[in-house]
């Protein structure tokens, strides 16, 4: 099992954050590179920075879009604060990441810890459960919209019973395994999968502002392609 | 189609430079032991054979294309010109990097240039591969300038491209020969049918003829790639000339052996002899029979085989006399790690879609001709799968390069990521002989190592000294169960502390997950060895009291130190104290040479290879 373990920590976890490190500096240089080309076909001279930054802020603080369905809204922020949060700061993973390159910050205090755990956890369940419930939801749902949260649920719930010898019914090597391995796949399956979102959200509301628009001569060009210049449309 | 071929080759070339990327970062971050299998033995290895040996003499297309084009006046190879000077210029800037690679420490590579040693050929390379560079620099520029607003700086040059040739022609002859120079000083290192003193001649002719070879080479693979029409009546006139030069590189060759009386080496079976002749027919008898028995002469694939054998050959000469050919002469073991292989390759991948990118967009080969009359389009057919998104080799090419890169990140040695290690010496118990007296002593021979550092330790006369009672002293811990546990049984790396603590062993004896706060008490910390309960704690009496070895503090008791320590801090201490107590009386003990009498046990020990993982 430790052997196990060892290979867990060591070449498959170096494996998912080179890919989740690059694979995400891909995405950045990506949509640069396409909002470049976006722009150049549409004829821009400029980028609406304005519209872009207030749209991005106002989804990072989805107050104003509450209303639609306040539940769901709410569930999906505790769920994000928790799952952006709790690994972050847990003191045993700082702990790691200072024996291992010697950068370490401070650390939430353990029952916070615990709490964010749970939020997560909570948060994630009740996303899943109003994904498959709601049908509005469920005539969007695509088999990743349902796998992905579920696979996102397995190395928080294996985290929490890690940190918690007392609850945990298999024996801790094991659950350990389970948490870094999971964790891990997670980790590189972010720059592959809409998980991505957490770079990628400034771009993708350019999409309306930039990607949509007809280049000048457009229509223009439709009329040569159908072979009818010079008529009234 | 062509499109699709351009995108496939582009992406294996980035993943190979995906992996080298990782690669390069722990060669310069974690230094060369952590990635090569290069020792104070072999300093000269891949890198050195190939990236530069070779690399350099596959960059002698430029050379000799400009002076069969500008000196000989066979403008029709012009078209040729321009990839041969970009590849030259592309693959010295190659070797100039795997050079870096190489270097102990890369950063004094500028030295040279204002410590002039004249005595030695390294300074002569140098010199004459940084002026060539930069000459080839010269010759290439007015290329991407052309269409430029510099295009008067373009213009500039070119009226200096006769004596920018000139010049080129002449440093290549001086360093191509050079390089063979190099070898000169190690007669009893390379094999003689490789060691030659005209070694810097047959450095040069081989380059010459590797030199036409690459150009034929890559006018055949990039018409190849991007469909174009290819150059082959020109590329088959150069096989003429190719012939000549091989035919006269393997009579200089056969020739000098036969003077130096070495050529009856080359008819005994040993590997040398295989590998000289595999190298012989494949670098020169096999291409120039194929060229003269006319299977050139229609063109086609005839003329990639033929260049590549001779790339092959030539790569592999400059690699056999680098080091293949002195492995068993200097009976060293070396064999390139895959960290150096694939950073020889991922330089030539770098260099080949820096070659790419210069054809694609700059006038590298003359511009195809249009019809005079277009064709008549075909019908209209739409097929959606010729359609390519945007950035479609973007986007292939870097999700390439960046599943290479990881997939080297999870392969490199963990010495490699967190810096290099020292490498492990394992300890195997001392034997028992008799004393030579015919006393019917027996004592104890003390190696841990067996690197022939001999002690002898007069067991029994300890035993008998110090009494029974008195064995704690020495066998100051026991393994459970155990009366008189060997010093090697937990000293057991020679120089390397041991760590002695069996996580495993406590989660079964404690109760599985329920013993976890046993040692882990305080659950606001992160689970370590630095806040867990000290061994001491509940292993009260775990060192026995009255022996000669210091307590472990109780932070570092799950440590033992290493056999050597171990061995003097218990023998050194007593006999310290001995020798004040006795002065002159007895022979000094505590002193070096009283247990390690030969000098020799005091010299650096041999290259220890691959630092640890």
């Amino acid at each position: 099992m430790e052997a196990w373990l060892d290979w867990a920590r060591g070449p498959a976890f170096r494996f998912a954050l080179a890919l989740l490190v690059l694979g995400v500096l891909r995405h950045v240089f990506l949509l640069v590179a396409g909002i470049r080309l976006a722009m150049k076909r549409a004829g821009d001279k400029k980028l609406p920075w304005k519209a872009i930054l207030k749209s991005t802020v106002s989804w990072l603080f989805p107050a104003r879009h509450l209303g639609q369905s306040p539940f769901f809204s709410a569930a999906s922020v505790v769920f994000h604060a928790g799952v952006i949060l709790a690994p972050l700061f847990l003191v045993s993973h700082v702990y790691l990441i200072e024996q291992s390159i010697g950068v370490s910050w401070p650390t939430l205090p353990a029952i916070l810890a615990d709490v964010l755990t749970g939020a997560a956890i909570l948060g994630l369940g009740t996303v899943l459960v109003l994904r498959v419930s709601s049908r509005a939801a469920r005539a969007l749902n695509r088999p990743v919209d349902l796998w992905l949260p579920s696979l996102l649920l397995v190395p928080f719930l294996s985290g929490f019973l890690a940190m918690h010898p007392a609850l945990n019914p298999i024996p801790f090597d094991a659950m350990l395994l389970v948490h870094v391995l999971s964790g891990a796949l997670v980790l590189a399956l972010i720059p592959f999968t809409k998980l991505v979102h957490f770079v990628s959200l400034p771009a993708t509301q350019l999409v309306s502002e930039v990607g949509w628009h007809f280049p000048p001569d457009a229509g223009e060009r439709v009329a040569v392609a159908l072979g009818k210049e010079n008529q009234p449309i | 189609m062509r499109n699709r071929r351009v995108r496939k080759v582009k992406g294996v070339l980035w993943f190979v430079l995906g992996v080298t990327f990782v690669v390069a970062c722990a060669r310069f971050f974690s230094g060369l032991g952590t990635v090569t299998d290069l020792t104070d033995r072999t300093p000269w290895g891949l890198w050195i054979g190939f990236d530069v040996m070779a690399g350099v003499a596959l960059a002698a297309g430029g050379f000799v294309l400009a002076a069969l084009v500008y000196c000989f006046r066979q403008e029709k190879f012009r078209p040729l010109l321009r990839p041969a000077i970009l590849t030259a210029f592309l693959g010295y800037v190659a070797v100039a990097v795997g050079l870096l690679f190489d270097l102990g420490r890369p950063w004094n590579i500028w030295r040279p240039m204002f410590f002039w040693q004249h005595h030695s050929v390294l300074f002569e390379v140098a010199w004459c591969v940084m002026l060539y560079t930069t000459v080839l620099a010269l010759e290439f520029l007015p290329v991407p300038l052309e269409g430029s607003r510099f295009h008067g700086v373009a213009r500039f040059l070119k009226r200096f491209s006769l004596p920018l040739v000139i010049l080129g022609i002449m440093l290549s002859t001086l360093h191509q020969s050079s390089l063979g120079s190099l070898f000169l000083i190690t007669p009893g290192r390379v094999h003689p049918l490789w060691y030659s003193p005209i070694l810097p001649l047959l450095f040069f002719v081989s380059a010459v003829g590797l030199g036409l070879a690459m150009v034929t080479f890559e006018s055949r693979a990039t018409s190849w790639l991007y469909g174009k029409k290819s150059e082959d009546p020109l590329l088959i006139s150069l096989m003429r000339p190719l012939a000549v030069v091989l035919l006269l590189y393997a009579g200089i060759r056969f020739v000098d052996l036969a003077a130096r009386g070495v050529l009856p080496l080359a008819f005994e079976w040993t590997w040398e002899s295989t590998l000289f002749w595999f190298e012989m027919v494949v670098s020169a008898l096999l291409p120039a029979a194929l060229i003269l028995s006319g299977a050139a002469k229609k063109g086609g694939r005839a003329l990639s085989w033929i260049a590549g054998l001779v790339v092959v050959g030539f790569v592999l000469h400059r690699i056999d006399t680098a080091g293949i050919s002195g492995i068993t002469r200097a009976g060293v073991r070396y064999f390139p790690s895959w960290e150096e292989i694939v950073t020889s390759m991922g330089v030539v991948s770098a260099a080949i879609l820096a070659f790419l990118f210069f054809v694609e967009r700059y006038r590298v080969y003359p511009p195809e001709e249009e019809p005079a009359e277009p064709a008549p389009l075909p019908p209209v057919r739409v097929r959606y799968r010729q359609f390519t998104a945007p950035l479609a080799t973007a986007r292939s090419s870097s999700l390439l390069f960046v599943i290479g890169a990881a997939l080297a990140f999870a392969l490199l040695p963990s010495g490699a990521v967190f810096g290099a290690r020292l490498v492990e010496t394992p300890v195997r118990g001392s034997r028992r002989v008799l004393a030579r007296d015919g006393s019917g002593q027996e004592l104890l021979l003390v190696d841990g190592n067996r690197a022939n550092e001999l002690t002898l330790f007069p067991h029994d006369e300890h035993v008998k000294r110090l009494g029974e009672k008195a064995c704690a002293i020495c066998h100051h811990m026991n393994r459970p169960g155990d009366r008189e546990t060997s010093c090697y049984e937990c000293h057991r790396d020679e120089y390397v502390a041991t760590d002695l603590f069996r996580h495993e062993d406590h989660v079964r004896a404690l109760g599985g997950n329920a013993g976890c706060a046993k040692c882990h008490a305080d659950p606001s910390l992160a689970k370590s060895r630095g806040n867990a309960t000290s061994c001491l704690e509940c292993h009260e009496d775990m060192v026995a009291g009255g022996d000669l070895v210091p307590k472990p503090a109780a932070d570092s008791a799950f440590f033992a130190p290493s056999y050597m320590q171990a061995m003097h801090g218990t023998c050194m201490a007593c006999h310290e104290a001995e020798d004040e107590k006795n002065g002159e009386a007895v022979p000094k003990l505590a002193l070096c040479g009283t247990c390690h009498p030969d000098p020799r046990d005091f010299e650096p020990t041999a290259a220890r290879g691959r630092t640890q993982e």
